[in-house]
């Protein structure tokens, strides 16, 4: 392990720009038709959180039994698919063509999944802080970032169509997801599901760099809002 | 009339058996000893080879390095695109192809690309390859070594490396068993952007291998101390990784123009300039930059052929770098 530790970012980014882009291309194809369930789900996660702040705490009636916790909850658990999704297909069976340390990275994305499921699970009260609030506007603006700005933003870069990033399947828009998530929770879990995400947004930022990539931007941006989210206006 | 004309003249002339012997005797590049110096002037293009020292075997001193540019994934008109490159530099003249588990999808895509060139142009086009590539584990390099084979579709490689001093001690022994096997001609032990030079020098003292690699070029010259010198004294074959640093050296100086003696070494380009240092170095065997474009391997190439700059002009060309 000493001599892993020896390597340089350098070392773990043994592919240029074109190929990551060509990568992505390529990894899109070999998963069609599963961006159409990645867009119900994507749907489905939105309609979660918009009805889940609508809804009384413990909200019962014939036509539903989704508490506002539970939906919370369901949330929660679609965002450990992503993350899983993104361990244990994309970083080991497709990054893992490019970079040697992509099965290591689909290990951490594996805890993170777990970590998530658990929560689900656990957390018997979830809820978000109001969308109207501070906390839960910055929240909105990250979780847009995550979902349109940021795979849009790969236009800029030259990019195809095929090649742009897409919630819940590839890891820089899960990780602004999950920032923004991890801001509307309520429970102190948020605190503990955030250290891997951070982790990833420095790692991520890092590669962006030597690849020059516009992800660095949105990496580094999402994490000064994380710490402006604490600043009590 | 000259007393030497008087004693050729008397000479009986040799028969026919005899003749065949004698001009066999005259190998090309005994030949090319004999040659006065002006024969490598600026426009001759004479192929630059450099003996391997624990051989004696001529290597062209231009290879070709494979990171990044040959781990292009499964992308097939990328994979294409860079057997194009591969061609060209066997079409050139190239010898050494280096690569490693480490560099991704490159010997995958290496193996890809050698089969393309065998199914349309038959065996010869790997004819003059000397295939190159390294063992890169903290555990066992059995099933790693096994990969590398498969990957690249040889049953022998010319030379084996143990990448970045990674469990060295292993390796090396497994290497040198294959080495006796004839799975391998030649074992080596790399390292690069200068780390671990303490522990790449104790080895090279104690060690029977044929080669290092490690990183030289016009920016960083640090193994010009010791190593090189070393390598030189041991008799082990030196190839220079990162020639030109990554492609930054092009980031300095690509908008300056060549001084204007630089054709008096063959340069065309600063490529060439960059390169023609590299492996002009006494201890310096083979240089492998990477390119992932076809006229850039042209240009890479051109640097292996001509004269190489003397010590004098290796003075004047890190002067003007200096200077620009």
């Amino acid at each position: 392990m000493s001599e892993l530790l020896q390597f340089s970012l350098l070392d773990m980014t043994p592919y240029d720009q074109q190929s990551w882009f060509n990568l992505l291309a390529n990894y899109h194809q070999a998963v069609w038709p599963v961006q159409l369930l990645a867009l119900v789900f994507t749907l489905a996660m939105l309609s979660l959180i918009f009805m889940s702040s609508k809804l009384p705490p413990v909200f019962k009636s014939a036509e539903t039994h989704v508490t506002r916790h539970q939906s919370v909850r369901l949330v929660l658990a679609l965002l450990g698919v992503s993350w899983l999704w993104c361990g244990a297909v994309f970083h080991m069976q497709h990054f893992a063509n490019l970079n040697w340390a992509a099965p290591w990275f689909g290990w951490v994305f594996l805890l993170q999944g777990a970590a998530l499921l658990l929560a689900a699970i656990l957390l018997k009260n979830a809820a978000w802080v109001g969308l109207s609030s501070w906390r839960g506007r910055l929240a909105m603006v990250i979780f847009w970032m995550g979902l349109l700005v940021y795979p849009f933003s790969g236009l800029l870069e030259g990019r195809a169509f095929m090649q742009l990033e897409w919630f819940p399947l590839l890891p820089a828009p899960v990780v602004l997801v999950s920032f923004a998530l991890m801001m509307l929770l309520s429970s102190r879990w948020r605190h503990g599901l955030i250290i891997i995400p951070i982790l990833w947004a420095i790692v991520s930022a890092a590669f962006a760099t030597t690849l020059g990539l516009l992800e660095f931007y949105f990496m580094v941006g999402v994490v000064i809002l994380w710490l402006l989210h604490f600043v009590k206006l | 009339m000259s007393r030497n004309t008087i004693n050729v003249d008397k000479e009986p002339s040799p028969t026919l058996p005899e003749r065949r012997q004698f001009l066999q005797t005259l190998s090309l590049p005994a030949l090319l000893t004999l040659l006065p110096s002006s024969a490598f002037a600026a426009n001759n293009k004479t192929l630059i080879t450099k003996p391997i020292p624990s051989s004696g075997e001529q290597l062209p001193v231009i290879g070709m390095g494979t990171w990044i540019t040959f781990n292009v994934g499964a992308d097939t008109a990328t994979r294409n695109a860079r057997t194009e490159v591969l061609k060209t530099f066997f079409d050139l003249g190239g010898g050494m192809v280096d690569s490693s588990p480490m560099y991704g999808s490159a010997e995958e895509v290496m193996g890809y690309a050698l089969k393309r060139l065998n199914q349309s142009q038959g065996v010869k086009s790997q004819k003059s390859m000397f295939s190159t590539t390294k063992v890169w584990t903290p555990f066992d390099g059995e099933e790693q070594i096994g990969d590398s084979y498969r990957l690249w579709g040889l049953d022998r490689f010319d030379l084996y490396q143990i990448h970045n001093l990674m469990n060295w001690q292993d390796h090396l022994q497994r290497l040198q068993q294959l080495k006796q096997a004839g799975k391998i001609r030649y074992v080596g032990i790399t390292t690069s952007h200068g780390r671990r030079h303490a522990d790449l020098e104790q080895i090279m003292k104690t060690q029977p291998i044929d080669f290092i690699q490690l990183t030289y070029n016009v920016r960083y010259r640090e193994v010009e101390k010791r190593l090189l010198p070393l390598a030189q004294e041991k008799g082990i074959a030196v190839i220079a990784n990162r020639p030109l640093d990554g492609g930054r050296l092009f980031d300095q100086f690509a908008n300056k123009p060549l001084p204007a003696w630089a054709g008096e070494i063959g340069c065309t380009n600063w490529s060439q300039f960059f390169l023609k240092f590299v492996v002009s170095h006494p201890g310096i065997t083979c240089a492998i930059p990477a390119t992932s474009q076809v006229a850039h391997m042209q240009e890479n190439m051109g640097a292996g052929r001509g004269r190489l700059p003397d010590q004098a002009m290796r003075a004047l060309m890190l002067t003007h770098l200096q200077n620009v």
